[in-house]
C-alpha cells in the first residue's frame, strides 16, 4: 500500500466514509472488471462491484495494511461473483447476448475485422466455461495473482487451481484456435524485435 | 491437452512449477514441436483474452462510488436497533397524537421525524452506531468531521496519481501468514466503522462529493425527500398515521411520486405495502422492482393496480437511468404508451411527466 493509500485506509478505519470513497474511485474499474469478467452480465457485475466494497469497508480492520488493497478487494469480488453466478436466481436468468462491438484499434480494416471476431468468440467461450472455471482464470490472467494467492482467496487447493485453469486455457484455446494467428504473429514480432 | 507434458504446460507458463519440474518441462518444450506449439497456443490464450474491454455505460463510474456510499450507508441504517426506524417513530407519534392530541396542538403540528434527510431508509442515529457515539456530543462530530475532512483535502492535493487502473502487482511468492479474503456469505467480523450522515452532509452541500448531474442516486434522493415529507404530512391529514400505528412498516414506505392518488379507504393490502417497501439501488434491483409491480398490476385493481402500471413505468426508468441500457428505455415507452391508452388511467399527467424526465 502506498502511503497515500495506507492513509486513505486508516482514515476509512476510523469511520471515514470520504477517505473510503477517494479508495473506491482508484479501484472501481479494476474490481468492476473482475466481477464482469467472471459473472460476464453488467447488472450482475455491479451489484457485485458494489457489495465487494461494502465487504471490504465492513472488514477493512482485518486488511493487512502491508499488502497491497487491489488484489484483496478483488478476490472479495471474485468470491462473490462465483457466489452469485451459483445462487438459483442466476441460474433462471440466462447470461444475455454479447455487448455491442467496440472498436478495434487495429489499423489493417482486415486486421480489424478479425480482432471484432475474435472478441465476440472470446466472449462466447468465456461464457461457455464453467463459473469456477473462469474465476481461476480472470484471476490469474487479468489480476495477475499467484496460484496461492488465488488458492487462498477462493478457499481452494493450490492443485485445483492448477487443475481449472489448466482446464479453462484448453477449452479456450479449442474455441479460439482459428483467431490465435494474429496474437501469435504479435508475439514473434515481439520477441523479434528483443535485443 | 494432449501432449507429452500435458496440464504441467499451463503451471510451466505461469511459473508455478518448483524447479526439478520446471526443467522437465523446458526439456521437453525444446525437443518437442507438438508442445512447443501447444505452449505458443496457450500463451497467445492469454493474450487474447487480456485485451478484453470491458463494457460498461458511459459515466457509469462517475456515478459509482456514491452509489457504493449510499449503499454503505443504507447498510449501516438496518444494522441499527430498530427503534431508530422512521417506521417506528412515526407510529409512535401517532400514538402519542391520539391519547395526548391536545398539548401537542397547542405546541403545533405534529411532525415527522427528520431523521431520514438524507436518506429515506436511514434514519440518521449517530447515537446508534459506536465510534459516533463514541465522539460524543454534536459539536465535538462537527469538529471531527471537519478536521477529517480538511486532512483529507490536503491529501487529496498530494494523492497526484489517479490512475483507477493501478499497475499489477508484481508476482511474488505470498507467505501463509495474509488473512483470506472474506468469502460469501460473510464471517463474523469486528464492528463495521460507521459512516457519520452528518459529515457527508457538510461535504455534499460544499460540492466535496461529486455527483454528475445524471447521478441516479442523486436526483432520487433529490426528488423523493420533499415528497417524503409531503407524503408524511398527507398521510397525517387523512388519519393514515393511526393507521401505521397498527401496521409500522408503511410509514416506511419510499414516496416517490407525490402525486401517488389515495388509495382505497381500507388502506394498502399487504402486498402493495410490500412492494412500496422494495428500495432499487442496482440495476438488478431495478429490474426486480418493476416486474414485481408489474405481475402485481395484473392481478390488481382499482387504485392500487393503476399505481401499480405507473410504478412499472417509474422503476423502468430507474433501470434505465442506472444502466443506461435503450431497452431498459424502450421497454419503459412500451409501458407508458400502454398505460395512456387505458381508459381507466388515473394518472396520465404523471406518466407523461415520468416521460418528459426521460428525455
Amino acid at each position: 500500500v502506498d502511503p497515500g493509500e495506507r492513509d486513505l485506509i486508516e482514515k476509512a478505519r476510523g469511520g471515514n466514509l470520504f477517505a473510503f470513497e477517494e479508495i473506491v474511485r482508484r479501484h472501481q474499474r479494476r474490481v468492476f472488471a473482475v466481477a464482469y469478467r467472471i459473472l460476464r452480465r453488467h447488472d450482475a457485475a455491479d451489484d457485485v462491484a458494489q457489495e465487494a466494497f461494502v465487504r471490504a469497508w465492513r472488514h477493512l480492520r482485518e486488511f493487512d495494511l502491508g499488502r497491497p488493497f487491489s488484489p484483496w478487494v478483488c478476490r472479495i469480488a471474485a468470491n462473490l461473483a462465483v457466489n452469485e453466478v451459483r445462487s438459483p436466481r442466476a441460474r433462471e436468468t440466462p447470461l444475455p447476448e454479447g455487448h455491442a462491438e467496440t472498436p478495434s484499434s487495429a489499423a489493417d480494416p482486415l486486421e480489424g475485422v478479425l480482432d471484432a471476431e475474435a472478441r465476440r468468440v472470446l466472449d462466447a467461450a468465456l461464457r461457455g466455461i464453467p463459473e469456477e472455471q473462469r474465476a481461476v482464470f480472470v484471476l490469474r490472467v487479468f489480476e495477475e495473482q499467484s496460484y496461492q494467492e488465488i488458492a487462498d482467496g477462493l478457499g481452494i487447493s493450490i492443485g485445483t487451481v492448477m487443475s481449472r485453469l489448466a482446464r479453462a486455457r484448453e477449452r479456450l484455446r479449442v474455441a479460439l484456435r482459428p483467431y490465435l494467428g494474429p496474437a501469435l504473429r504479435r508475439a514473434g514480432g515481439e520477441s523479434g524485435g528483443r535485443p | 491437452v494432449s501432449g507429452h507434458v500435458g496440464e504441467r504446460l499451463s503451471p510451466f507458463l505461469d511459473g508455478e512449477l518448483d524447479a526439478r519440474e520446471r526443467e522437465e518441462v523446458a526439456r521437453h518444450v525444446d525437443g518437442c514441436a507438438e508442445c512447443a506449439r501447444l505452449l505458443e497456443e496457450l500463451a497467445a490464450v492469454d493474450r487474447l483474452a487480456a485485451g478484453e474491454p470491458v463494457p460498461a455505460p458511459e459515466g457509469y463510474f462517475d456515478a459509482f462510488a456514491g452509489r457504493v456510499r449510499e449503499r454503505i450507508r443504507g447498510a449501516s441504517a438496518s444494522r441499527r436497533p430498530r427503534v431508530f426506524e422512521p417506521a417506528w417513530l412515526l407510529a409512535a407519534a401517532a400514538l402519542v397524537v391520539a391519547v395526548v392530541a391536545p398539548v401537542l396542538l397547542r405546541e403545533g403540528p405534529t411532525s415527522a421525524p427528520q431523521s431520514d434527510a438524507l436518506v429515506a431508509p436511514a434514519p440518521a442515529a449517530p447515537a446508534a452506531s459506536p465510534p459516533a457515539a463514541a465522539v460524543g456530543g454534536t459539536q465535538a462530530k462537527g469538529a471531527r468531521v471537519r478536521q477529517e475532512r480538511d486532512e483529507l483535502r490536503r491529501d487529496k492535493a498530494d494523492l497526484k496519481k489517479r490512475a483507477e487502473f493501478a499497475p499489477a502487482p508484481a508476482r511474488k511468492p505470498v507467505p501463509g501468514s495474509r488473512p483470506a479474503a472474506p468469502a460469501a456469505p460473510e464471517p463474523a467480523v469486528a464492528p463495521e466503522p460507521a459512516a457519520v450522515a452528518g459529515e457527508e452532509q457538510a461535504y455534499a452541500a460544499e460540492g466535496r462529493v461529486v455527483v454528475p448531474r445524471a447521478e441516479p442516486d442523486a436526483e432520487r434522493s433529490a426528488e423523493s425527500r420533499p415528497a417524503s415529507r409531503e407524503r408524511e404530512a398527507k398521510a397525517e391529514r387523512e388519519g393514515l398515521a393511526a393507521q401505521a400505528a397498527r401496521a409500522p412498516d408503511f410509514a416506511d414506505a419510499p414516496a416517490e411520486s407525490a402525486a401517488a392518488p389515495r388509495l382505497q379507504s381500507a388502506g394498502p393490502s399487504p402486498a402493495f405495502r410490500a412492494l412500496l417497501e422494495r428500495r432499487a439501488e442496482t440495476i438488478a434491483e431495478a429490474r426486480g422492482v418493476r416486474e414485481a409491480w408489474r405481475a402485481f398490476a395484473r392481478g390488481a385493481q382499482g387504485a392500487e393496480a393503476d399505481e401499480a402500471r405507473v410504478r412499472v413505468i417509474e422503476s423502468g426508468l430507474l433501470a434505465y437511468r442506472l444502466s443506461g441500457d435503450r431497452a431498459d428505455l424502450e421497454l419503459a415507452r412500451r409501458d407508458a404508451a400502454a398505460y395512456l391508452k387505458r381508459e381507466d388511467a388515473a394518472q396520465p399527467d404523471r406518466v407523461r411527466a415520468l416521460l418528459a424526465a426521460a428525455r
